[in-house]
């Protein structure tokens, strides 16, 4: 028996007896639960991701082409251009450090449903981008009053298109800032749900990042 | 000897014969030592060492990497934070369903 249904060819069908059936019920047996892939985050959270992947490639276009006109260049800055305000620019990176650390504490609050230290972190951070926003402001007006301006020279405008877009971003991130307080004062973020205050963080500590790279290479290399 | 052979060593036959070897040898020469062949690679008419073609291989190197850092960060972020949920899940859910329970494979003579 045993030779037999070895030497049985593959495509006959299988005898009655062999064929087993369940002990109990009948049909095929449960199909193994399904356990989905955890959730990682919002699609918010990984399109802000995306985003920032963006931006952090047009800020690299930018500091491709300040790199050329440096390092291509023997005296930098060229002559009869006003030289840069490293100190007071190295004491506004502080504070635009510093508001990186209250927007990641705005974060830690929102986890434990702390809204009182939720606006409070929220406003500090707002106040401390916009000192940012002041002081950046101020420097320029005293630098186009020096006579650096956009068509000064090359040394200008590649100094205004690399530190204006990223005061651009600061001030639309400021404004983006400001509607996540107002929305924070109106209760609408909680433990659970806070999506818009995290896109928020991560956007704001972006540009935080940004700037010491900005600084190192505009003003101090 | 198909008509593509029969072609091709035809034209083997003209271009190994002496005159055509001397002509090509002069044609490539020529063609490297004339400056305005090389002119259009931005890099190669300045020498080394000289500070614009350092400029361009820098700012060539950087946005050369600066891709890979970009992806690589964002991956490396959607890495950690699957690994992160996949903790939080294990920490939470029951380790085994009830309803692995309903069917033994063993038991029910499969």
């Amino acid at each position: 028996m045993a030779q037999s249904s070895t030497a049985r060819r593959l495509d006959e069908a299988l005898p009655q007896s062999v064929a087993k059936q369940p002990a109990f019920g009948g049909g095929e047996p449960p199909a193994p639960p399904v356990r989905p892939n955890p959730t990682i985050g919002s699609n918010a959270w990984v399109g802000t991701l995306m985003f920032l992947g963006a931006e952090a490639m047009f800020f690299a276009g930018l500091i491709g082409a300040y790199i050329v006109f440096r390092v291509g260049s023997a005296i930098w800055p060229p002559p009869f251009q006003p030289r840069l305000p490293v100190g007071v620019t190295g004491v506004n990176t502080l504070i635009l450090i510093a508001s990186a650390v209250t927007m990641r504490f705005s974060l830690k609050a929102v986890r434990v449903n702390d809204r009182k230290m939720l606006i409070r972190c929220l406003t500090y951070t707002a106040v401390l981008g916009g000192i940012f926003l002041l002081i950046q402001g101020f420097e320029w007006l005293r630098l186009i009053h020096f006579g650096l301006t956009v068509s000064s020279s090359v040394y200008g405008s590649l100094f205004y298109t690399l530190i204006g877009f990223h005061g651009l971003h600061v001030f639309g991130a400021l404004i983006w800032l400001l509607v996540v307080l107002v929305r924070a004062k109106q209760g609408r973020f909680s433990r659970e749900g806070h999506v818009g205050l995290q896109t928020c963080c991560m956007y704001w500590t972006f540009v935080v990042a940004l700037w010491p790279v900005l600084y190192g290479l505009v003003y101090l290399y | 000897m198909t008509v593509i052979n029969r072609y091709v060593s035809f034209w083997l036959g003209q271009i190994m014969k002496p005159k055509w070897i001397v002509f090509l040898c002069s044609g490539l020469t020529a063609l490297i030592a004339n400056p305005l062949t090389i002119q259009a690679c931005s890099v190669c008419v300045t020498g080394a060492g000289d500070p614009t073609a350092d400029a361009f291989n820098w700012s060539v190197l950087f946005l050369m990497a600066t891709p890979y850092a970009v992806v690589g960060s964002i991956a490396g972020g959607l890495f950690l934070a699957y690994r992160r949920a996949v903790a939080k899940r294990e920490q939470t859910e029951t380790p085994e369903p009830i309803v692995h329970l309903a069917w033994n494979d063993k038991e029910s003579g499969r």
